[in-house]
């Protein structure tokens, strides 16, 4: 299924540009009433978030409403609030309620297979944000790669301690997510297959951090004891909220040392939140690999608006990500990227011109074009 | 509490009641004046589990050569000091029968609160008040609604779990508060003397808390009410009136712990204190201290605290995996406490 929806994507826009196709009902109208078009303002979109006790995922839920609010599309909000089987039962009700579809964000991608296949049976498409399932048939997955971001993080540290000592090697803490979640599992896969490719590069003490502050820094405690007799150069954190612990367990160790200075620890994290871009700013912490959950969630919201109609759409979005340090933070193409953590509170849309370029990718990973106008409706 | 729940489980209180009773004046034979603090902070029921803390703290000494530095030996009672401060209040609560849920989530609502205060240019000792007073606040509802109101604290500690967290993320958005001036974090990253004033605290607080216990009138009236609430209502004893105080002592104390918890990190978290509800109810328990009320002491307490933060640190020096670590945890908690019950047993027996 994916593959033919791959071509079809690919084709589709030159189609379009060529003289309008015959095989897209009613597209370029914003629908009244012809076909099976149906407008923005009679479409229902459901939405079940995993949680909201992070900022990744409030940045996400901000991303639909504000998209939906601005399409004029009215969405059935859900929070599963941490529970794999409060979401299947969300999704259930919302497949009673007849939305004409879902956007979801699951928990678990192997518990919310059933609830998939019920909306599959209703023929309410689902896309999938962020994490999918593992079964059931999936409309679009719309998001970043876990693994391809710690690498890049990862990556950065090698280029920093080459930098220091003239070959990679020296120090690092890594600083884990929480392990039961898959993007803990997936980043620090990712860190480990490329900093396993360096024999002088030592992990000197691996800890749990679980993307919790409390936890990270004293873990870091922990850490720099341990390593008492050792010079830490770096550490890798799964998100920007270990870092948080890692750099103020730094600090009252009496360790920190500004960046430039030789003994300065690096550190390297995920996401992107306020609070790192503050603390970049403020020189305690050298980068993070941001995403932009707001505009994914803008993109998934366009999706569901466009296979609500019936049009081909890819089924696999892969949003892209930037690495943001002090030296790009205030740059045009980190606004142009968007730094959606200090945005979550701004109502206003903004992403639809930025569709226009949004690349496409094969269900493997790799990109196989860039999506001109897909999204005929919202771009009017 | 209710009518019904006094009367149903009245037997076993009356039970409880007296076997404390008999505790306690074992427990006054022994004691030479001199040694009396001592001897009641930790007494000698709680050896086995001190000699199981001195044993995993040897094993830790044993294999690695950081354990026991002094740094790092101030790194333990700074790690628990949040837990700890709790874990008084907590065991203030247990005692009277009751049961504190709540003070994870006024960890978190009275962090958040008071650290947007700071940052909205109120005054810092001002706002680090406020973070006190919060916990008071919640405190006073949690008691009046489990004492004067008749509510099992359980439920109401529950819904207030669930209300003070929940607004915590309202307020924030789900987002960290940070950015406010760094003299509010002054107890939680201070160090007086190269000593962290998070530990002064820690250690003020059990002692102040087992002083209190010991010594005063409103300390013994705690036993006797978590003993026998019914019996401590007969003797003229206003048992609503110390159950409102009571949670008062372990909202106020869930304040002042934000006040570390908030400064270590200079970041006041929305979902601070999800995970630290069942440590604290463990560090309790391990120590000694019995859930039905009237039996235990701070200073089995501390050793229950110094527990788990040994094996928490201990494990990270070892640099165990985070799988590991959750599961070795629990069969050390497990075999510290069989220990402990073998112990009594035997005790009982002789």
């Amino acid at each position: 299924m994916s593959k033919r929806t791959i071509v079809a994507a690919a084709i589709f826009p030159l189609a379009l540009a060529a003289c309008g196709s015959t095989t897209t009902p009613a597209q370029g109208s914003s629908g009244s009433g012809g076909g099976k078009t149906v407008t923005f303002s009679k479409m229902t979109i459901g939405y079940s978030v995993s949680t909201l006790q992070n900022q990744f995922f409030v940045g996400l839920t901000q991303g639909v409403k504000r998209e939906a609010k601005a399409l004029g599309i009215h969405l059935v909000f859900d929070n599963a609030g941490g529970s794999a089987s409060t979401q299947s039962n969300q999704v259930q009700e919302l497949v009673n309620q007849h939305v004409n579809a879902i956007i979801l964000n699951p928990i678990n991608a192997s518990g919310i297979i059933p609830a998939v296949q019920q909306a599959n049976r209703a023929h309410i498409p689902v896309i999938t944000l962020d994490r999918t399932a593992y079964g059931g048939k999936i409309a679009s997955f719309v998001r970043d790669s876990s693994a391809q971001m710690s690498q890049e993080a990862a990556k950065w540290l090698v280029a920093q301690l080459t930098k220091r000592y003239g070959s990679p090697k020296g120090h690092i803490v890594d600083l884990e997510g929480l392990m039961s979640t898959s993007p803990g599992q997936a980043r620090q896969k990712g860190f480990m297959s490329v900093i396993s490719k360096y024999p002088h590069i030592k992990v000197v003490s691996t800890l749990p951090g679980n993307f919790n502050p409390s936890v990270s820094f004293n873990a870091m405690t922990d850490a720099i004891r341990a390593n008492s007799g050792v010079r830490i150069d770096g550490v890798f954190n799964g998100n920007d909220d270990n870092a948080i612990g890692a750099e103020r367990a730094i600090a009252a160790a009496g360790l920190f040392k500004p960046i430039g200075s030789p003994q300065h620890i690096f550190i390297a994290s995920i996401d992107g939140t306020s609070q790192a871009f503050a603390a970049i700013r403020s020189g305690q912490q050298d980068m993070t690999v941001a995403q932009n959950p707001m505009k994914e969630a803008e993109a998934a919201v366009q999706l569901a608006a466009e296979v609500i109609n019936g049009k081909p759409i890819p089924a696999n979005v892969k949003w892209p990500h930037m690495l943001i340090d002090a030296a790009n933070i205030n740059s045009p193409a980190a606004k142009a990227f968007g730094l959606w953590s200090l945005d979550l509170t701004n109502p206003a849309k903004g992403n639809i011109p930025n569709m226009k370029s949004l690349p496409i990718y094969s269900s493997a990973g790799v990109p196989t074009g860039s999506y001109g106008s897909l999204y005929t409706q919202a771009s009017k | 509490m209710s009518g019904d729940g006094s009367v149903g489980t009245g037997g076993t209180r009356t039970v409880q009641a007296s076997l404390g009773e008999s505790r306690s004046r074992t427990g006054q034979v022994q004691a030479v004046p001199s040694r009396r603090l001592w001897g009641a902070f930790l007494d000698s029921r709680r050896l086995p589990l001190i000699g199981f803390l001195l044993l995993l703290s040897a094993y830790f000494g044993l294999t690695n050569r950081y354990f026991f530095t002094l740094g790092n030996l101030t790194t333990v009672l700074s790690q628990v000091s949040v837990l700890g401060i709790l874990a008084v209040g907590e065991t203030f609560v247990i005692l009277l029968s009751g049961i504190d849920l709540s003070v994870g989530s006024i960890l978190a609502i009275s962090g958040v609160l008071s650290a947007t205060l700071a940052l909205h240019h109120v005054p810092v000792v001002l706002a680090m008040l406020s973070g006190v007073v919060i916990g008071l606040v919640i405190g006073l509802f949690n008691g009046f609604f489990s004492y004067a109101w008749g509510m099992a604290s359980f439920i109401v500690t529950l819904a207030m779990l669930s209300l003070a967290g929940g607004l915590a993320l309202v307020i924030t958005n789900g987002s960290t508060v940070f950015g406010f001036p760094n003299s509010f974090n002054y107890l939680g990253s201070a160090t007086f003397a190269g000593i962290p004033v998070s530990v002064f605290i820690l250690v003020g607080a059990f002692v102040v808390g087992h002083l209190v216990l010991k010594y005063t009138v409103f300390g013994r009236t705690v036993y006797a009410v978590g003993g026998n609430p019914n019996a401590a209502k007969l003797s003229g004893i206003n048992v609503t009136a110390v159950g409102i105080k009571v949670f008062m002592i372990s909202g106020g104390l869930a304040g002042l712990a934000t006040l570390i918890n908030t400064g270590r990190l200079a970041s006041a978290i929305p979902i601070a204190g999800q995970t630290i509800l069942l440590p604290t109810i463990a560090a309790v328990v391990i120590g000694g201290t019995s859930l039905f009320g009237g039996v235990g002491s701070l200073g089995g307490t501390f050793v229950g605290v110094l527990l788990i933060g040994v094996l928490n640190n201990g494990l990270a020096i070892s640099n165990v995996s985070a799988f590991w670590d959750q599961a070795v945890q629990g069969v050390v908690i497990f075999v510290a406490v069989a220990i402990d019950a073998l112990a009594q047993r035997r005790t009982a027996r002789t």
